[in-house]
């Protein structure tokens, strides 16, 4: 063993790498150790060829985790050359520790060497295994069969330009994916949530529901205060408030992928749901309301603060009078001018705009600014009121301060919590050369240097959603109609059910606000409950025999694979083992199909399957 | 880390001296003066909080019935007339009608009204207002991760050697928030344990203690995750020994139950929803303010909870608010009797009450806050917009009792119109309301106000005597 001061770094840093000669049989595959590892500048990690490396992984740690067994984990996937940069110094105190190992053309990993007492080294989990999963997660919600069979196809960059044109995947032989299906056309909330349910566990397009959910979440709207505001009969009430949140969730489904950033806003500010869920339908021209007009830009637009005034807030306000929601014909629900009909005859609630309720006076947003956007008077053609809201929209969604917002809130979603600016820039610079367009802004998001960086792996918390999503994936939970109940059940104590959040905000997308002590108790909870519901949990025990797990350690592994892309230090491998390996009492026992599916359960609580 | 008056922070004190509070035990029976000033500084005080979500509108709540310009001009819809509301004998304010229980408190001496609290400049966003009040740095209101609260905790080594120093239900919010976590989050009161039970359940709370005792570093949320896994399992036990369910104190007077959680413990009120007192929505509410009160009972001094929250939510009436009868009346009920309620729980005088808990009411402060008030004038749509400026209610056995910043002496005829012509001017600011009830009552150590509220003693804020001696 060798210790290696880092040159150059300073005091604080102390860098330490394992170089023994490796001693194991000359066998051509995999390829043998990377030898001399060594800082040959004070950032950069070189070390000599190895024979039959196509590519190298590097894995870096803290020394105090690995003195307690805790290995390094993947920091540089797949280097092509002998040297790579690394710079970032440890905090104070502490000292990294650097693994590497070669892969050969056939992917084939090397070893890591032997320690001092000729024990093979370890990482946490192999960087192929973890960036395959961390793909699979950023992408959609996490591991399923025919995801993992599809990225190893066709590889990250094709699968990823492939999610970004979902009406290319041809779902139309999976049944699992036309599960949702059943809940079309929805006739209240609960064939809402288990539509979006379905799809997201199922459907082959991952990435459109993953997004689907992004921006309904971003321009929430709650079922409950939309149907408050919806005339009629219990049932009619119901069934008329999901067809305009259903109107309102295809729209964005649609235009994430094949509409621009302004459409999409748009098809939020003027949907019968937002209209109503906001107050523009008593927002008018002698009673001002600004409740959507401050949210419109605060969070659906520019952020908080940021390059707006209370009298802009005003203005948009002004803007929105003259717009509500009432009952038309099936042929009439895009045309905000069409008549209105009975509240009880045949049609669908839709957005209606009333000249006469309308402020047709000038508005000027973003006064004195490089912005500055003059909303003509309209008094002489009221009707001419109803482009105000285009031409307000327009501006908003060119306006630095929405690109910025939005390019960091995605990269926050997709990426990490805290992008740094150059990421920001990025998704920027891609928003202005494509015009805005939804797609190519989440291509540039979805970037290979974004998705790829092993130090992003596990940096976010899975939202309550994503906790019940990807745990049921994973297990490859049948959602029959009779389980469908006790999952939303189950998210909704987590505190994430869609459609019905009364906070203009959405659900948080930082970490930090969903965790505690509450939290942490339903995530496992959940866990152990779904996989102890028999009429599910089969499926497990079928995973089991399909892909020949007959060892204890086969099947830890297999689920360690399948939940957080094997990354597990050996002595959590080993606690999951002696889980498996005991009874309730923990007294020693072979294991029973039950006790599988609890093994799965219990390993569903651990740290790894809370972040992504 | 930023290393804020290292070394005047008790906890700094403490581990210094290589002591903790359990550690003083025996071990010490004739403790250093500056020891026995440190613990006395803070032994057994209690705080507790009620967030008033959404922003609630001070003007009708705490009524300034000596400014003319409120009137039902300016309010058509909401205006309370002085012959419905509560009259608080200064000549100048009012309680709307709904808050006749918190009166009692009032009357008790025991409540301080304290109106336009805020701060310069206030946000008007729900996101960012509610930071801003739990964070305590109106300049970050985005990036400090950190409740001010969980500053104080830290500082003052409030968690060290109690398993449940401090409870939120139903959300944690972000007043404790922080990494490591102090307090216990508790969503559902009747529902706090896993689902499966033993010997299952030892089975995998062991295998989980086991696993989280000895993560490997490298990741954002890694210590936040460990904290939280470890104080779930020490809590459990202590949790489920309160028997939460089954405690159902009634007022002495009345014999209604102190908190309202179900159809059998809801008064009877032939005016109310189903002829009872409150909705049903409102059982949450109750719920969680009921195990706020219970955590505090049961804490035991030094090792117990000292500090326990809750929230009260629907408060952003942009429509439709109403005046003696509608959602901002039905909140502004629900939350006097609530307050009331915690008095008696707290006073020892609760009936039904077999546990007989003696009184730490003359320990406790309760307070609410709320992200702003509201606009002076109604909205077109029978409601109000985001204000400026809101009220804050402190209750509890230290409290000078009494109404702050609104009476003729400090409030011009127009005054609800003064910021902006919109809304209220901040007269005090909410930093120098929770700094004095953190410093006079919860004996924090006046060197710590700058690492609790960033930049405290330089503000120069004036303060208004709110604890009396």
């Amino acid at each position: 063993m060798k210790t290696l001061s880092r040159p150059g770094a300073a005091l604080l840093v102390t860098s330490v790498l394992w170089c023994a000669v490796w001693a194991g049989s000359a066998a051509a595959a995999p390829p043998a150790e990377v030898l001399n590892v060594q800082f040959s500048d004070s950032s950069t990690l070189s070390w000599d060829a190895t024979v039959t490396a196509q590519d190298y992984n590097v894995y870096r740690g803290l020394l105090r985790d690995l003195q307690v067994g805790n290995p390094p984990r993947c920091h540089v996937d797949e280097v092509v050359g002998t040297s790579v940069v690394s710079s970032a110094a440890p905090e104070v105190g502490e000292v990294y520790v650097y693994l590497l190992s070669a892969e050969n053309a056939t992917d084939e990993e090397g070893t890591l060497g032997t320690d001092s007492d000729a024990v093979e080294r370890e990482s946490l989990g192999k960087c192929d295994a973890v960036m395959f999963h961390h793909v699979l997660q950023r992408l959609g919600y996490g591991w399923s069969e025919w995801g993992r069979d599809r990225l190893q196809t066709l590889g990250f960059t094709a699968y990823r330009d492939e999610q970004l044109d979902p009406l290319t995947i041809d779902e139309s032989g999976d049944s699992r994916a036309q599960l949702w299906t059943r809940w079309d056309p929805p006739v209240n909330e609960g064939y809402l949530q288990y539509r979006l349910l379905d799809e997201s566990i199922y459907s082959l397009r991952q990435l459109q529901h993953h997004t689907t959910e992004f921006w309904f979440n971003h321009f929430n709207t709650e079922f409950r205060k939309v149907y408050d505001n919806t005339p009629g009969a219990a049932a009619d009430r119901n069934l008329r408030t999901a067809q305009m949140q259903q109107r309102e969730m295809d729209a964005f489904r649609d235009l994430a992928f094949y509409g621009s950033f302004r459409e999409i806003l748009e098809a939020s500010a003027l949907s019968a749901a937002m209209i109503l869920y906001l107050d523009t339908n008593i927002n008018t021209k002698d009673r001002p309301n600004e409740n959507h007009a401050r949210e419109l830009m605060e969070l659906h637009s520019m952020g908080v603060d940021n390059g707006y005034t209370e009298a802009d807030v005003q203005e948009l306000s002004r803007v929105l009078t003259g717009w509500n929601v009432c009952n038309k014909a099936l042929a009439d629900i895009d045309n905000p001018t069409a008549p209105c009909i009975a509240n009880d005859a045949a049609g669908q609630r839709a957005t209606n705009f009333r000249s006469n309720e309308h402020d047709t006076g000038q508005k000027i947003l973003f006064a004195g600014t490089a912005y500055e956007t003059i909303i003509p008077d309209t008094s002489g053609n009221p009707a001419d009121g109803i482009n105000d809201i285009q031409l307000a929209l327009d501006t908003i969604a060119d306006h630095p301060a929405t690109k910025e917002f939005i390019a960091t809130k995605l990269l926050r979603r997709f990426i990490v919590e805290d992008p740094t600016p150059q990421m920001v820039q990025g998704v920027v610079d891609a928003w202005t050369l494509h015009n805005g367009d939804n797609r190519e802004i989440l291509r540039a998001v979805l970037s290979e240097a974004n998705v790829l960086n092993p130090d992003f792996v596990g940096q976010k918390l899975k939202t309550p959603w994503e906790q019940g999503v990807t745990g049921y994936r994973a297990t490859r939970g049948l959602l029959q109609s009779f389980i469908a109940p006790f999952l939303r059940n189950w998210i909704n104590r987590m505190g994430q059910l869609p459609f019905r959040n009364p906070i203009p905000t959405g659900y948080s997308e930082s970490g930090g606000d969903w965790l505690g002590t509450n939290a942490q108790l339903d995530r496992q909870d959940y866990g152990m409950d779904i996989v102890l519901n028999a009429s599910y949990a089969q499926e497990i025990n079928l995973m089991v025999s399909e892909y020949s797990l007959t060892t204890d350690e086969e099947i830890v592994d297999f689920f360690a694979d399948v939940l957080f892309g094997g990354q597990m230090t050996p002595f959590e491998r080993q606690v999951a083992l002696d889980y498996l390996n005991t009874d309730d009492s923990g007294v020693p026992s072979p294991y029973t199909d039950e006790r599988v599916r609890e093994t799965v359960g219990f390993m569903m609580g651990f740290k790894q399957f809370l972040e992504q | 880390m930023k290393d804020h008056c290292a070394d005047c922070s008790r906890r700094a004190f403490l581990h210094k001296s290589g002591l903790t509070l359990a550690g003083l035990g025996a071990a010490s029976l004739i403790p250093t003066p500056l020891v026995r000033q440190a613990m006395a500084a803070n032994e057994d005080k209690r705080l507790l909080f009620i967030f008033l979500r959404g922003g609630n509108d001070a003007v009708n709540t705490l009524i300034p019935h000596g400014d003319s310009a409120y009137n039902a001009v300016n309010r058509p819809t909401l205006y309370v007339p002085p012959g419905d509301a509560i009259d608080l004998g200064n000549g100048f304010a009012s309680l709307h009608p709904a808050l006749d229980d918190l009166k009692k408190v009032f009357d008790d001496g025991d409540l301080a009204a304290i109106h336009r609290v805020g701060y310069q400049n206030m946000s008007r966003s729900h996101f960012s207002g509610q930071r801003i009040w739990e964070n305590g740095d109106p300049t970050q209101p985005t990036f400090l991760f950190e409740g001010w609260l969980y500053r104080y905790m830290r500082e003052e080594g409030l968690d060290l050697n109690a398993s449940l120093p401090a409870l939120t239900a139903p959300n944690g919010g972000v007043l404790m928030r922080g990494v490591p976590p102090y307090h216990v989050n508790v969503r559902n009161p009747d529902q706090f344990d896993y689902t499966y039970e033993p010997p299952r359940s030892d089975k995998f709370k062991q295998s989980w203690r086991d696993v989280y005792s000895q993560l490997p570093h490298g990741t954002k949320y890694r210590d936040a995750l460990q904290a939280s896994e470890i104080q779930l399992l020490d809590t459990l036990d202590e949790y489920a020994a309160w028997d939460h369910t089954n405690w159902n104190p009634t007022d002495p007077n009345t014999g209604e139950y102190l908190f309202p959680v179900s159809a059998a413990t809801n008064p009877a009120d032939p005016s109310g929803p189903g002829g009872r007192k409150f909705a049903a929505a409102f059982y949450p509410f109750f719920n969680a303010l009921k195990v706020c009160v219970l955590s505090l009972l049961e804490g035991d001094g030094l090792n117990g909870t000292r500090i326990a929250g809750t929230e009260l939510t629907g408060f952003d009436n942009h429509e439709n608010q109403g005046q003696l009868a509608g959602v901002h009346r039905d909140r502004l009920n629900v939350l006097g009797y609530g307050i009331r309620s915690v008095q008696i729980a707290l006073s020892g005088v609760a009936t039904n009450e077999p546990r007989g808990y003696s009184s730490i009411w003359e320990n406790t402060m309760a307070v609410t806050m709320s992200e702003f008030g509201r606009t002076s004038r109604e909205n077109g749509s029978f409601g109000t917009d985001h204000g400026g400026s809101t009220c804050v209610f402190a209750a509890g056995g230290p409290v000078n009792g009494g109404v702050y910043n609104a009476d003729g002496s400090n409030w011009a005829n127009g005054d609800i119109f003064a910021h902006d012509n919109r809304d209220l001017e901040t007269i005090t600011d909410y930093r120098a309301v929770f700094w004095e009830i953190l410093r006079d009552h919860m004996g924090a150590l006046p060197a710590n106000a700058d690492t609790v509220f960033p930049s405290y003693s330089s503000l120069s804020l004036s303060e208004l005597g709110l604890i009396g001696t």
